[in-house]
C-alpha cells in the first residue's frame, strides 16, 4: 500500500518536471512570437452531447502572455445562466521558465453579472479569473468542467481567437454518443496546418503553428477571415423547450411555434384607441407610419434577460401596460399592433451593429437582434426598428443595413437581405456663402443636408441644447477659430429622412495673412479626411463597407480692396475607388468673388491586396487637392 | 420698478411652492401637464421634490439599526430624460448587511385630461450581487412618456453602527425644486456635516436637537414546581437620551453643469459629507474617532495597523539587504527600493491605504492594492534608515477630504526626506519615477502622517515643468520640405509616453505613422527604458504637403506638424476652474535654410504674451541672418489650476499662440536678374 503510494508520488512529480519544462516561454518558435501578445500554447476542448439538455464541455487553456496587451488571451472564465453549471474551474500560472508560481481554486475566481449598463437585469453570470501578473511573460493553465441544460447552443471552434495571438496548438473535439443528427460547416481552412481526424460519431480538429495577424485598416471583418467550423443539432433542447433545425424554413418555424406565437394579444381599450388614430389613414403605409410613431411616442427600451425570456419576446399586453421592453418585446408589440389594423407584418432576427450576417447556408440559433418586415408587393419592404423612439419611419440606418436576416412566420423561416443605403443615398450636401475680412476671418451663412447612413448619425441634434450644439460644431470644426454663431436652425424632416442645418457663424483667421496677401483654403469645411496608412506588407484585401458621396458648393466673397492674385486650376480624378472634382471659378467681375463646386464619391466595395497601393494613391491625391488654396492681394498696398 | 417686479415674482413662486402636496401619491395635475421647466427650459427632466430621512432606532434586543427613508418625484420631460425612471440602489453586503426594502413607485401621464396612475410590480424589481462587498436594487418605472411624473420611495435598513454615514447628494445633473433632508443621531454618536467647499452651491444646515424617549415592556415568564405553575411578570424599563437633528429645506436648486477641461465633475457638486467626531455611550468610556489630524494619524497607526506593519521587516530583510550591499547614497537607496517594490509586488487594481491582507502576504504573492504596495514601500525605505512616511490620498473620482478624515481618502503613497525634500512616490504605476504621481493620485493635497502623530498637507501637484522640446532644421527643397526632427520630451510627457507605447518598437512604429502626408525615416527613440529620465524622439521627414506654392511664391508655417491649431478652450464662459494637469513647457526651434533662387516677400512678427504673475508666457521670436531663418517659439504655462473668472484671459493666450503659429513664411522665386540684384543690394 505504502509502496504504491510512493510510485504514484514518482510518477506524479516526472509528469510534472515534464511539464513544466514543456511550457517555459522559450520553447516558442520564434515565428509564433512575431507580433503576438500572447501565445495559444495549447487548446484542448472536449464537448460531449450527453443528452439534449445536457451538454458537457472540458477545457484545457494552456496561454503564454507576452505583455499586458496580451492579458485578454487568458480567458480563464464560463458564461452561466440558471441551469447551466461551472463544475470546476483551476487554474495554474507558470513563470517564464514555466516553473508553478501559483495555484488558484475555483473558491477564489470572481463572479459578475455577464452584462454592463444596457441591461436593467440578467441571469447571465460570469465566473472568471483576476489575477495581477508579477511580470511578463507567464503562462497560465486553465481547465474547466461546463454543463449546460441547452444543446442549441454548440459552440463552434475558432483556433484564431483575434488580432496579436498566435496558436501553437488548438485541439477540437465534439462527441457525440447519442447519435443526434448533426451538422457542421468549415470555413477558411486553406494555407493552415489543420489536420481533420473526425470519424463516426465524433469530430476532431487539429490546428497547429498558426501565426499572429495584425489588423489592418478597411479590411474585411476577421470573422469571416478566420479558419472556423459551425456546428449545430438538428434536433436541441432551448431552456425545456425541444425543437429542430434541419433548414432555416424549419428553425423558423420552431421559433415562431414555440416563442412568437399568440404573444399578439392586446387590451381592447388599445386596439379602439389605435382604431381611432389611424381610421384616416389612406393606406396600409399611413397606417404603418401612425402605429410606429404611438409605438415610439409610449414605448423605451429596457432589457430584461432572464431564462427563457432570453428568446421569447414578452406578450404584447405586459408591454402595453409596462410601456417598455427590449427589441423582441418592442417588435412583437408593434407586430400586434400592425396586426390590429389588418396590417400583416414579420418578427425578423438579426445581427445589430457593424454588417454582419445570418449565415444563409447553415442554419443554427444566430443573431443578437429583432426588427420589424412590412413586406410590399410593388414597392421595397418596409422596414422598422422598434426600439428607437426618435428613428424615422422605415429607417435602419447602419445598425441593421443591408444584411442577411431570418424572416419568422407561420409557415416558417426565411432568409432575406434588408434594406442597402447605396452610393448615392448617403448624401451630404453643402451650400455655403462665405464673407472674407482682410484680418482673414469670416462670416459665413452655411446650409447642410444630410441623407441616409449619414442622417443617422446626426438627426440627434435636433433636440441638443444650444449649448452643447456650439460645443459640438466648435469640436466637429477644430480647424476654425473662434466660430461665434448668429444662428443654428435645424430641421430634422423625419417624413423625407432629410437633416437640415441652417447656421450663421463668424470665425477668425480662415485665411492666412501673408503681408498684404490673403491664402484662402478652398476646402471650407472639411470633408471626411480618410486616414490611409502605408503598410510595409499589406495582407487583406481592401473592403470599404459603405459608400458616400459629398457635394460642396461655396462662394468666398473678397474683402473690400482685394483681387485674386493667383488661383489652382479645376481638377477631376475617376478611379473604381470613387471620384473626386473640383471646379474653381473667378466670379465675372475679378474683385468680387470665387466659387467652388466639389464632388467626392467614395465607393462600396472590397478589392484584391495588390490595388490597395492605387487606393491610397487616390485619397492622397484627394486630400491634396482638398488642401488647395486661392491667393488675394490688397491691390491698394501692394 | 424693475426691483419690485423681481420681488412680485419671487413671491409667486414661493407661493406656488408652498402650496404643493409632497405626500407620496400626491401628484397634480399641474404637475403632469408641465411641459418644460420654469427655471431651465433646455432640462431633459426634473426633480421636483427630494426627501431623505436618517434615523436611529433602538431594539432593547438587537440595539441600534439606521434607517434611511427615500422619496423622489420626478418629472421627465423628454426622450433623453428616460434614464431617469431608472433607479439603481446599491448597498453593503459581505461583513455589513444592509437591507434595501419597502420599495414603492407609481408613475403618472395624463390621458385625456387626466391623470393615470401605473404602481411599480414587485416582479419588476430586481436584485443582483454586483461584487463581494455590493449588491444591487434595481427597477424601472412602467408606463413613462414625454411628460410622466414618476414617484418612488424605499428605505435602507443597516445594522451596522460604525462610523458609516453615507454622503448625501444635494444636486444632480437635473434642476431640483424642493429637497429636504432630516438627519436625526443619537447624541452617542457624534457627526460633524460638511458641504462641499468646491461647489458652486450651498445648503444651509440646520442644527438642533431633542429628547428621545421610550418605555419597553418586557413580559417574563417564570415556571415553578417543575413547570406545574407558571406566572407572569411585566418589567418597564425607560430609555431617553438627546438626539442630534440636522435639516435641509431647500428650493430651486440649480443643475450641475457639464464643462470640459475640469479636474472631476463630481468634485463641483453639492454635497454634505458625515464626518464621526466621537462616541460616547452611556457604558462605555469617550471615544475620540478623528476631530484633530493627530486623532487621524494615531488611529490609523495603531487601529489600521500601520505601526505593526511598518516596523515588520524579517520577511524582506535579507533580500533587501543583498539588493543594498553597501549603498550609503540615500538617493541611490531610494530608487533602488523603488524599483525592487515596483518589480516585486504588482498592484492589483484595487485601490484603498490600508492593506488587503497585510504586507507580507503582498510581497509573497506579489500582488497587492496600492495601500500594501506604497506601505511596504515605506516600510522598506525606513528599514534602510531613510526618512520615509505615508501620505494619504484621495483619488480624483473620491473628492477632496474637508476635515481631520481616515474616511475622506481612499489612497496611499510614499514621501521620502531627501535633501530637505519631500519626493512622493508610487510603486503602483510601473512608468513612474521617484517624484512623478500617476493621475488618478495628482489630487490637490495630500495628508503626510508620521508615526508621533504628526502630520501635514503635501502638495500632490508637481511644481515641476514637463517639457516638450524640439529642433526643427528644414530644407525647402524643388517641390517639398524636408528635414530633421530632434526632440526631448521630459517629466510626465515622458512619462505619459512611455505608458502610451509601452515599449520603444511600438514608439518608433507609431511615430513612423504618426504624420499623414509626411514620410518618416530614421526613427530613433532613445532613453525610452529609462524611468524619469529625458525620451529623446528623432527622425528625418520629407513631404510635399506642408507648403504651398501660388503663382511665384511658396507659403509655409514654420513649425510644420507641431503648429498648434486648435484652441483647447473653445466654450464661451466657464463656471468651473480651468485645470491643467501639470506645468508643461512647449519649446519649438526651427532652422530654415532659404535656397538659392529664392528671397523672404515675408515673416511673422515677433511677439511676446505674459499672463499675470508669470503664470503662463508665450514666446514667438523670427530672426533672418543672410539665408538663415531662425524661428524661436516657447509656451510656458507654471500654474496648474486657474479660477473660472481668467476664462477669457486663457482662451485669449491660446488665441495668441494659434494665430502666431499659423502665420506663414512667404518666399519668392527670384529671376536671375533680380539674384544679381539682391546681391548688389548687399554690398
Amino acid at each position: 500500500m505504502r509502496k504504491k503510494f510512493f510510485i504514484f508520488l514518482l510518477v506524479l512529480g516526472i509528469f510534472s518536471a515534464r511539464s513544466q519544462q514543456e511550457y517555459a516561454t522559450s520553447n516558442i518558435a520564434p515565428e509564433l512570437l512575431e507580433d503576438a501578445d500572447a501565445v495559444i500554447r495549447k487548446l484542448h476542448e472536449r464537448i460531449v452531447i450527453e443528452d439534449l439538455d445536457r451538454v458537457v464541455t472540458y477545457t484545457t487553456r494552456i496561454v503564454t502572455v507576452l505583455n499586458e496587451d496580451g492579458e485578454t488571451f487568458v480567458d480563464a472564465y464560463e458564461y452561466y445562466s440558471d441551469g447551466d453549471r461551472v463544475e470546476d474551474q483551476e487554474v495554474l500560472i507558470l513563470d517564464a521558465s514555466g516553473e508553478e508560481i501559483k495555484k488558484i481554486k475555483q473558491r477564489d475566481f470572481d463572479d459578475r453579472s455577464a452584462f454592463g449598463g444596457s441591461t436593467l437585469f440578467s441571469d447571465s453570470r460570469v465566473s472568471y479569473l483576476d489575477y495581477t501578473a508579477r511580470s511578463y511573460p507567464y503562462t497560465v493553465i486553465y481547465t474547466s468542467e461546463f454543463t449546460s441544460d441547452n444543446s442549441v447552443f454548440l459552440n463552434r471552434w475558432n483556433p484564431l481567437e483575434g488580432y496579436n495571438v498566435s496558436v501553437e496548438q488548438s485541439v477540437f473535439e465534439l462527441e457525440n454518443p447519442e447519435n443526434f443528427p448533426i451538422r457542421h460547416q468549415e470555413s477558411n481552412f486553406e494555407g493552415l496546418e489543420i489536420a481533420n481526424a473526425s470519424e463516426g460519431g465524433k469530430f476532431k480538429y487539429t490546428a497547429s503553428n498558426i501565426a499572429s495577424r495584425e489588423h489592418e485598416i478597411l479590411s474585411p471583418s476577421f470573422r469571416k477571415t478566420i479558419p472556423q467550423v459551425l456546428f449545430s443539432l438538428d434536433v436541441f433542447e432551448l431552456e425545456g423547450v425541444k425543437g429542430k433545425t434541419e433548414d432555416w424554413k424549419q428553425f423558423g418555424k420552431w421559433m415562431y411555434d414555440n416563442l412568437v406565437v399568440d404573444h399578439d394579444k392586446l387590451p381592447e381599450a388599445t386596439v379602439n384607441h389605435i382604431s381611432s388614430l389611424a381610421k384616416n389613414a389612406k393606406n396600409t403605409e399611413e397606417k404603418a407610419r401612425i402605429i410606429y410613431q404611438y409605438v415610439q411616442d409610449n414605448t423605451r427600451y429596457i432589457s430584461v434577460q432572464y431564462g427563457i425570456g432570453g428568446w421569447e419576446p414578452e406578450h404584447a399586453t405586459a408591454v402595453d401596460e409596462l410601456g417598455y421592453g427590449d427589441c423582441k418585446a418592442l417588435t412583437n408589440y408593434t407586430k400586434a399592433l400592425l396586426k390590429s389594423q389588418g396590417i400583416e407584418s414579420y418578427y425578423t432576427v438579426v445581427y445589430g451593429g457593424a454588417k454582419k450576417d445570418m449565415n444563409p447556408e447553415f442554419t443554427m440559433m444566430q443573431g443578437n437582434h429583432v426588427i420589424l418586415n412590412i413586406p410590399a408587393e410593388d414597392s421595397s419592404d418596409i422596414w422598422l426598428e422598434c426600439t428607437s423612439q426618435t428613428n424615422p419611419f422605415n429607417y435602419l440606418g447602419d445598425f441593421t443595413d443591408d444584411r442577411y436576416a431570418l424572416r419568422i412566420s407561420e409557415n416558417g423561416g426565411e432568409i432575406i437581405k434588408t434594406r442597402k443605403y447605396e452610393v448615392e443615398d448617403n448624401l451630404l450636401q453643402t451650400d455655403c456663402t462665405l464673407q472674407l475680412h482682410e484680418n482673414g476671418g469670416f462670416n459665413a451663412e452655411f446650409t447642410r443636408s444630410t441623407y441616409g447612413v449619414p442622417y443617422g448619425d446626426s438627426y440627434y441634434l435636433a433636440t441638443e441644447t444650444e449649448d452643447d450644439l456650439k460645443e459640438h460644431y466648435r469640436n466637429n470644426w477644430s480647424e476654425l477659430q473662434n466660430i461665434d454663431f448668429e444662428q443654428i436652425e435645424l430641421e430634422n424632416d423625419r417624413e423625407q429622412i432629410e437633416f437640415k442645418e441652417h447656421l450663421k457663424f463668424s470665425g477668425d483667421r480662415l485665411a492666412t495673412v501673408a503681408g498684404n496677401r490673403l491664402l484662402i483654403p478652398l476646402n471650407f469645411i472639411q470633408q471626411q479626411n480618410i486616414g490611409v496608412t502605408s503598410f510595409q506588407e499589406r495582407t487583406m484585401p481592401l473592403h470599404i463597407s459603405r459608400g458616400k458621396t459629398y457635394k460642396d458648393h461655396f462662394v468666398f466673397q473678397l474683402p473690400e480692396d482685394f483681387e485674386i492674385e493667383a488661383l489652382p486650376e479645376s481638377q477631376k480624378i475617376n478611379s473604381d475607388f470613387g471620384e473626386f472634382s473640383i471646379q474653381i471659378t473667378a466670379s465675372e467681375e475679378k474683385n468680387s468673388a470665387i466659387e467652388i463646386e466639389r464632388l467626392l464619391v467614395i465607393n462600396e466595395g472590397e478589392w484584391p491586396v495588390e490595388r490597395y497601393i492605387e487606393f491610397q494613391l487616390f485619397i492622397n491625391t484627394v486630400n491634396r487637392l482638398n488642401n488647395l488654396k486661392a491667393v488675394i492681394v490688397n491691390h491698394t498696398k501692394s | 420698478m424693475l426691483r419690485s417686479t423681481t420681488l412680485s415674482l419671487f413671491l409667486l413662486l414661493g407661493a406656488t411652492m408652498h402650496s404643493q402636496n409632497f405626500k407620496f401619491g400626491k401628484v397634480s395635475k399641474k404637475e403632469v401637464s408641465e411641459e418644460k421647466h420654469a427655471l431651465e427650459p433646455d432640462a431633459d427632466a426634473a426633480v421636483l421634490y427630494s426627501y431623505q430621512r436618517t434615523f436611529y432606532e433602538y431594539n432593547q434586543n438587537t440595539g441600534f439599526r439606521i434607517i434611511t427613508e427615500f422619496h423622489q418625484r420626478i418629472k421627465i420631460y423628454t426622450k433623453d430624460g428616460f434614464d431617469w425612471a431608472t433607479k439603481e440602489i446599491s448597498a453593503k453586503k459581505g461583513t455589513i448587511d444592509e437591507d434595501v426594502n419597502r420599495i414603492k413607485g407609481i408613475t403618472y401621464n395624463l390621458v385625456n385630461g387626466k391623470v393615470e396612475e401605473t404602481k411599480l410590480d414587485r416582479d419588476n424589481i430586481f436584485q443582483e450581487d454586483a461584487s463581494k462587498y455590493r449588491k444591487v436594487t434595481k427597477f424601472t418605472m412602467p408606463a413613462v412618456k414625454e411628460g410622466s411624473v414618476v414617484e418612488f420611495e424605499y428605505q435602507k435598513v443597516s445594522d451596522e453602527l460604525s462610523a458609516s454615514m453615507d454622503r448625501i447628494p444635494l444636486q444632480y445633473t437635473i434642476p431640483m425644486n424642493k429637497l429636504v433632508v432630516d438627519v436625526t443621531i443619537p447624541e452617542f454618536l457624534n457627526f460633524g456635516a460638511y458641504n462641499n467647499p468646491k461647489a458652486a452651491f450651498y445648503v444651509n444646515v440646520k442644527q438642533g436637537s431633542e429628547p428621545y424617549n421610550r418605555t419597553f415592556t418586557k413580559s417574563i415568564r417564570n415556571s415553578e414546581y417543575n413547570g406545574k405553575v407558571t406566572t407572569h411578570q411585566t418589567r418597564t424599563s425607560n430609555i431617553d437620551y438627546l438626539q442630534n437633528t440636522y435639516m435641509v429645506d431647500e428650493e430651486n436648486i440649480p443643475s450641475m453643469k457639464v464643462e470640459n477641461h475640469v479636474d472631476h465633475i463630481a468634485n463641483y457638486a453639492a454635497f454634505l459629507d458625515w464626518e464621526l467626531k466621537f462616541t460616547k455611550f452611556p457604558n462605555s468610556g469617550f471615544q475620540n474617532y478623528s476631530q484633530t489630524w493627530e486623532g487621524v494619524s494615531k488611529s490609523i497607526y495603531q487601529d489600521n495597523g500601520f505601526q505593526s506593519e511598518l516596523r515588520r521587516s524579517n520577511f524582506y530583510d535579507d533580500e533587501l539587504d543583498a539588493l543594498l550591499g553597501t549603498l550609503s547614497d540615500p538617493e541611490e537607496k531610494a530608487r533602488k527600493i523603488f524599483n525592487f517594490v515596483k518589480q516585486k509586488v504588482k498592484w492589483n487594481d484595487y485601490i484603498g491605504f490600508v492593506t488587503e491582507n497585510g504586507l507580507k502576504d503582498a510581497y509573497e504573492e506579489g500582488s497587492g492594492n496600492t495601500g500594501d504596495v506604497n506601505l511596504l514601500l515605506v516600510s522598506m525605505l525606513k528599514y534602510a534608515r531613510l526618512d520615509a512616511n505615508p501620505v494619504l490620498v484621495s483619488t480624483t473620482s473620491n473628492g477632496v477630504p474637508l476635515f481631520p478624515t481616515k474616511n475622506g481618502f481612499n489612497y496611499l503613497v510614499a514621501s521620502v526626506q531627501l535633501d530637505g525634500k519631500t519626493i512622493l512616490m508610487d510603486a503602483t504605476d510601473s512608468y513612474a519615477a521617484p517624484g512623478e504621481l500617476p493621475k488618478r493620485a495628482r489630487n490637490w493635497q495630500g495628508r503626510l502622517i508620521r508615526e508621533d502623530g504628526t502630520s501635514e498637507w503635501v502638495n500632490l501637484l508637481p511644481n515641476y515643468f514637463s517639457e516638450n522640446s524640439t529642433r526643427l532644421n528644414l530644407e525647402i527643397t524643388d517641390n517639398g520640405i524636408k528635414g530633421k526632427y530632434i526632440n526631448t520630451i521630459d517629466g510626465l510627457h515622458a512619462k505619459n509616453f512611455r505608458m502610451q507605447h509601452n515599449s520603444v518598437k511600438n514608439a518608433e512604429t507609431s511615430l513612423a505613422e504618426s504624420l499623414s502626408g509626411y514620410q518618416i525615416s530614421n526613427v530613433e527613440v532613445a532613453d525610452f527604458e529609462r524611468l524619469g529620465n529625458g525620451i529623446s524622439r528623432n527622425y528625418q521627414f520629407q513631404t510635399t504637403n506642408g507648403r504651398e506654392d501660388i503663382g511665384d511664391k511658396v507659403y509655409f508655417k514654420p513649425l510644420l506638424f507641431n503648429t498648434t491649431s486648435e484652441n483647447p478652450f473653445k466654450a464661451d464662459e466657464r463656471t468651473y476652474p480651468i485645470y491643467f494637469n501639470y506645468p508643461i513647457k512647449e519649446h519649438n526651434l526651427v532652422n530654415i535654410m532659404i535656397p538659392d533662387g529664392y528671397e523672404v516677400v515675408s515673416l511673422p512678427e515677433s511677439m511676446i504674451v505674459k499672463l499675470k504673475d508669470n503664470s503662463g508666457e508665450f514666446k514667438y521670436l523670427v530672426n533672418q541672418n543672410g539665408k538663415y531663418l531662425r524661428v524661436d517659439s516657447e509656451i510656458n504655462i507654471s500654474q496648474t489650476v486657474f479660477p473660472a473668472d481668467e476664462y477669457e484671459i486663457i482662451q485669449k493666450f491660446y488665441n495668441n499662440i494659434i494665430e502666431k503659429q499659423n502665420e506663414s513664411i512667404v518666399l519668392k522665386k527670384i529671376s536671375k536678374d533680380g539674384l544679381e540684384e539682391r546681391a548688389d543690394s548687399g554690398r
